[in-house]
């Protein structure tokens, strides 16, 4: 447990995780927080006067409808990130379910199972979310299952191939040896090693979800107006970018540096379990 | 050759279950298609009935998909509902754009993101290199849509430099920069970590052993080896370029293939869709076959087991 | 003779998350022009770090806190190595030193022909034209005796085998007749026999053409140190504990360490043995026999990808038949690719066998599925290879030995607690071992919990896969004491799998020989030993290098060991066999043992040579 320690200090020392810990942080809060935050209303038409420059009274400006841009962005903070971690949870835990079934099993299912995984890879992902949206139709909802589903043949890929690695590993011979279940083994055996690969591939991830949701609502396919998604939020303030630009710089910007710090985390979380791993092995 | 024959015979069966896939999920969304087709007017039975006969819709489902693959194999994939023009048509005008922007987003994007890879791997944990690593993670981090506004507003209205509108190179420049940042920024990433690996490997050492200057390690030892994991990220990355159609099109109001499949997916205009996710997943596929194929020029091991084989 | 190369007073040390360790305390040593000078060591204990020093290339992690490197050239100049300058040190690195590095594998430059990679450095230090130095690369590798040297020139290194490209790597470090050779255990990851060929082509070398060459050997193996080295230096934990000629130090150690280090051989245990009871071996004439395996056969489709339509096989094991009686070890001894591994494995059904009976306890449970083998699971238990992968590291000690009693519903969890403490103390390890994890053990320590593993279900025959190839030298022989006893306490049979000659000898009552997936030889351990029969056997014995008994004429086969995707026709062995006979080349020649002498069973197709 002391190495748990270190690789705890060695993730919270490190001044990229601390800038992306701490701006998340802040905008969790600010989410979870938002009725007592934001000074305005977010839904209140002419709260100040149209498109007026940002102020004291109106820090980021206020849009085309007169609402409080700032009151917006931190509402908004309640879609983007709980959109993303859903769609992300969607498609990681069918992905995993996917790979470690194919890859356990092995044979002719792990050929058919990766042989679907090659079919849906001949989708780019995007075109597979357009297409899912397509027949299911628009809506912030059907933006994140289209988002988590385009993502599944990524994870479920990875995750195979990771736990085929430990598979192959003599603890699991072992098991087999000892006489365990399938199901004992899959569960109890391999999941808790490729863990932290799901973790860092799904924290990875979770930066390119949020901003496909967000631009599958800037092209009108998500969320709708009013909703302060911030995707949304862009698409109709860049008809007022030449006279407004604040309507369209931040909340583009909160969404780059939300996207910016989950990347930054991803990363440390990935070098510090690595390290982690090759404590495992003996080699320091 | 053998090679070839054989990764042929993977990618016929995996286009044939990605049009299956297309066709199949096309049909099933609920809604009439007659109904988009009049655009909501009232109408006889008799007229419906008409429409239902043009658009081929009153033949069995299997029958349609039938003369669907068959067709799509021609490359002939019916009308539009809306603008009743043969869809291959609309695809061929709205071609040209498209390709010059992905080409451009491309060029951007392996250019930067090789240069910054580079650059940042061969002096890990340097000044340098954080500072190279920022900008990479800054270029995945930027929503696309929101950097073309940017750019536009900070490079065309305000400063005046490029115009935005027009034909031509100069306003190529933009738009190609919006879509090849993601690219780029990942294409980084993966090179500096693939580099910092290779330069890790024994065989460096071996070469260290060797007096071998440290220019020539990178330059004769590391680059090809390093250069095998972004290739492959490179086939992956091609659908980015069908995301930054769509979005990069809409933001700088370019015409092309992106508009139009959005538009088609608005307006639920089925054969239109169809064509465009069978032409792309298409160009996706033949993009990836010659990555594959760079492999084996790369890598002398990938290319003696395609020999064997 | 003069001095070539002067370490005094050197000092290292490596950096961490965990704070810095030291490395290297101390060492000062000279390496004398023209003299093999070998490091000995266990892991851990500083040979590669010093080695590493000499040639500036130890990892960015690491740094030098004290200490001169001084090299002496022909003018008899002095240069100090560590104040060199990056550039400086480039013209004395694979040109006045030059190094072989362990792992064959991964020590070549994948995407360039080795023959760039020989062409580089000679062109690099010796300034000659392309034309030139391509002659001097063909002549290296004639030098090295790699067959067909234009051929093979162009040819990548995983193309080659092991042997060859540690050849290569030869070839690399003499292209420009370097004053010292570092060989940082150049043979270790080699099968026997490989390992053999290149001892005998560096003894060759050095008696010919590189006379006046220095060669720093690092090894682990005394054995090689008897055989090649002049002088010794013995390393325990970054320092030097013994220095002298080889044969004062093999034969009047002064340092514990070294004497432990070299009772612990398992050579010197066997003569211990013999001396204090010759009577052991016929204590016990039980012949009950617990397991008994008839003609089977193991063969693995060639991964094709997706066509499944593969035609060729791995002939991983074929035809094996033998016996194994109650309370003996059955020793399977064979280099790499010689199916050992795998006859285990199908032995305990992790793999199925392609035909072929296994008898266990008089049932034939070589058809049964996983239900019906549950129960035999319980019986029959396995030790695996690597310690550090055989555990599974995210449960700690506890849980991975009261899993299987809760699988088997053996006992309930609190007795089952201290039946569980009792085995742990069995292995030699302390109760409280059982709350930590099993990255917090070492090698040693692990093996002793993978043991516990496969006690704990109160088995009566183990498979033991190459237990202790991992471990230290001094480590293994704890680690073979402990099962010698567990042996007597838990009433055990084991068929122990090994390519240590040695370690088979001293551990086994009967020992079979495999080669590429044929038992070629069979016998009580003392008979294979003292009066081999077959070729393949003879030349095994004579390749280990032992510190003991002096080798005059080894018995060398040439070549590398064939792919059991494409084994030789006829008999497997004849396209090494140092005298084949017409008849074992035949496509029709069966191959099959024949009993020579009561109990000693060898392919026919040696007999006949006879």
């Amino acid at each position: 447990m002391e190495k748990f320690k270190i690789i705890l200090k060695r993730f919270l020392l490190n001044k990229g995780s601390a800038f992306g810990g701490v701006f998340l942080i802040l905008i969790v809060f600010g989410a979870i927080f938002a009725p007592i935050i934001a000074p305005y209303d977010w839904n209140a038409v002419d709260t100040g006067p149209r498109l007026s420059p940002p102020s004291w009274d109106f820090l980021f400006g206020t849009d085309i409808h007169g609402r409080d841009v700032f009151s917006r962005i931190i509402y908004g903070a309640r879609y983007s990130l709980s959109v993303g971690v859903i769609s992300v949870l969607f498609g990681i835990i069918s992905g995993s379910i996917f790979g470690v079934t194919i890859a356990y099993i092995g044979g002719r299912v792990d050929i058919i199972g990766s042989r679907i995984i090659d079919v849906m890879f001949g989708f780019p992902s995007f075109l597979l979310s357009l297409l899912v949206v397509a027949i299911i139709g628009v809506g912030l909802w059907n933006v994140v299952f289209a988002v988590g589903l385009a993502s599944i043949p990524h994870f479920a890929r990875i995750i195979r191939s990771a736990a085929l690695q430990v598979k192959e590993q003599p603890y699991i011979e072992a098991c087999v040896s000892l006489g365990y279940g399938n199901i004992r083994i899959m569960l109890n055996h391999i999941l808790p090693n490729i863990f932290p690969i799901i973790i860092v591939i799904a924290t990875l991830d979770l930066g390119g979800a949020i901003i496909s949701i967000a631009s599958l609502s800037f092209l009108g396919l998500g969320a709708q107006p009013p909703e302060p998604e911030w995707g949304a939020m862009l698409s109709s303030g860049r008809e007022y970018m030449r006279y407004a630009p604040w309507t369209m710089i931040y909340p583009g910007l909160f969404l780059f540096l939300t996207v910016m710090s989950v990347n930054l985390l991803g990363d440390r979380l990935s070098i510090a379990l690595d390290a982690r791993q090759s404590i495992g092995k003996g080699k320091v | 050759m053998n090679f070839f024959l054989k990764k042929l015979l993977i990618v016929v069966p995996t286009l044939y279950i990605a049009w299956t896939v297309v066709f199949v999920t096309l049909n099933i969304i609920p809604g009439d298609p007659v109904n988009l087709m009049l655009g909501g007017r009232p109408a006889s039975d008799e007229v419906r009935e008409n429409v239902r006969k043009n658009l081929g819709l009153d033949k069995p489902v299997i029958e349609r998909y039938g003369s669907f693959l068959i067709n799509a194999t021609k490359g002939d994939l019916g009308k539009s509902y809306l603008t009743r023009q043969p869809v291959t048509k609309m695809i061929k005008e709205n071609m040209w754009p498209t390709i010059e922007l992905s080409i451009g987003g491309l060029i951007f994007g392996v250019f930067f993101g090789v240069l910054f890879g580079v650059f940042a791997g061969t002096k890990p944990n340097s000044i340098r290199d954080t500072i190279s690593m920022i900008i990479a993670l800054c270029g995945i981090s930027l929503p696309s849509f929101w950097i073309g506004m940017m750019l536009i507003y900070i490079f065309g209205t305000t400063l005046g430099w490029v115009p935005i509108v027009g034909d031509g190179f100069v306003s190529l420049i933009l738009p190609s920069i919006s879509v090849g940042l993601f690219f780029a920024g990942g294409m980084a990433r993966l090179t500096r970590s693939s580099l910092v690996d290779v330069l890790n490997q024994d065989y460096i050492r071996t070469a260290r052993s060797k007096g071998i200057s440290k220019y020539n390690i990178i330059l004769k030892h590391s680059l090809r080896n390093a250069m095998i994991p972004p290739v492959t990220l490179l086939g992956i990355q091609f659908g980015l370029l069908i995301t930054g159609a769509v979005i990069t099109e809409e933001v700088f109001a370019r015409p092309g293939l992106g508009q139009l499949l959005l538009q088609a997916i608005l307006a639920k205009d089925i054969p239109l869709v169809q064509a465009l996710v069978v032409y792309m997943t298409a160009v996706y596929i033949f993009l990836n076959l010659i990555v594959d194929f760079t492999y084996g020029i790369i890598d002398p091991r990938i290319r003696l087991e395609r020999k064997n084989q | 003779m003069d001095n070539l190369l002067e370490v005094s007073n050197l000092n290292t040390e490596f950096k961490s998350d965990y704070g810095s360790k030291q490395a290297l305390h101390n060492i000062s040593f000279k390496i004398k022009e023209g003299e093999v000078l070998a490091l000995v060591g266990e892991s851990g204990s500083g040979k590669t770090v010093t080695s590493l020093s000499i040639m500036g290339l130890l990892p960015n992690n690491a740094s030098i806190k004290e200490g001169e490197i001084k090299l002496f050239n022909t003018n008899k100049d002095e240069i100090d190595i560590l104040t060199l300058s990056d550039e400086k040190h480039n013209e004395i690195r694979g040109n006045d030193i030059s190094m072989v590095f362990q792992e064959p594998m991964t020590c070549l430059n994948p995407t360039m022909t080795v023959g760039e990679q020989i062409l580089e450095v000679i062109i690099r230090h010796k300034k000659i034209s392309k034309i030139n130095a391509k002659k001097e690369m063909i002549g290296l590798l004639e030098l090295v005796e790699i067959p067909d040297p234009i051929q093979r020139s162009n040819e990548y290194p995983h193309q080659l085998s092991g042997g060859m490209r540690q050849r290569i790597m030869i070839a690399i470090a003499l292209a420009c007749n370097p004053k010292l050779i570092i060989a940082d255990e150049p043979t270790s990851a080699l099968d026997v026999t490989i390992q053999a060929q290149l001892l005998e082509l560096l003894k060759k070398l050095k008696n010919s053409i590189v006379t006046k060459t220095s060669i720093l050997f690092i090894t682990h193996d005394l054995g090689i140190v008897k055989e090649l080295a002049d002088r010794v230096i013995v390393m325990y934990q970054g320092k030097i504990v013994e220095e002298g000629n080889v044969l004062d130090v093999f034969e009047r150690p002064k340092h514990s360490y070294t004497n432990n280090l070299i009772q612990s051989l398992p050579e010197f245990k066997i003569e211990k043995r013999n001396k204090e009871n010759i009577q052991n071996i016929t204590k016990s004439d039980n012949e009950k026999l617990i397991l008994s395996i008839k003609n089977i056969y193991k063969e693995f489709p060639v991964d094709k990808g997706i066509f499944k339509k593969s035609t060729e096989t791995v002939k991983a094991v074929q035809n094996v038949s033998f016996d194994v009686k109650e309370n003996k070890i059955l020793g399977l001894v064979g280099e790499s690719g010689s199916g050992k591994s795998t006859l285990g494995k199908t032995i305990i059904k992790l793999i199925e066998p392609t035909s072929g009976q296994i008898n266990f306890k008089n049932q034939d449970i070589s058809g049964f599925n996983k239900k019906k083998m549950q129960n035999i699971r319980q019986k029959m238990q396995m030790i695996f290879q690597d310690p550090f992968a055989s555990l599974n590291p995210r449960k700690n000690i506890l849980d991975t030995l009261m899993e299987p009693i809760l699988v088997h519903n053996l006992m309930k969890k609190n007795e089952a607690k201290e039946y569980i403490s009792q085995i742990i103390n069995d292995v030699g390890l302390p109760s409280e071992s059982l709350n930590r994890f099993p990255h917090e053990f070492s090698g040693g320590q692990r093996q002793r919990i993978g043991i516990a593993r496969a006690l704990v279900l109160k088995p009566e025959f183990i498979i033991a896969d190459e237990p202790v190839s991992a471990l230290d030298v001094s480590i293994q022989a704890q680690v073979l004491n402990l099962l010698e006893t567990l042996k007597e306490t838990y009433n055990l049979t084991m068929i122990f799998i090994s390519h240590d000659l040695s370690v088979i000898e001293y551990f086994c009552d009967e020992v079979a020989v495999m080669y590429l997936g044929h038992i070629v030889e069979m016998a009580p351990v003392n008979k294979l030993f003292t009066n081999p029969k077959h070729s393949y056997t003879k030349a095994l014995l004579s390749a280990v290098p032992k510190v003991k008994t002096k080798k005059t004429n080894k018995i060398l086969i040439k070549g590398d060991i064939p792919s059991p995707i494409n084994p030789p026709s006829g008999c497997v062995f004849r396209t090494r066999c140092p005298n084949p006979g017409i008849e074992c080349t035949g496509g029709d020649i069966k191959m099959g043992l024949v009993e020579v002498e009561p109990n000693h069973w060898v392919d026919k197709c040696c007999v006949k040579l006879d």
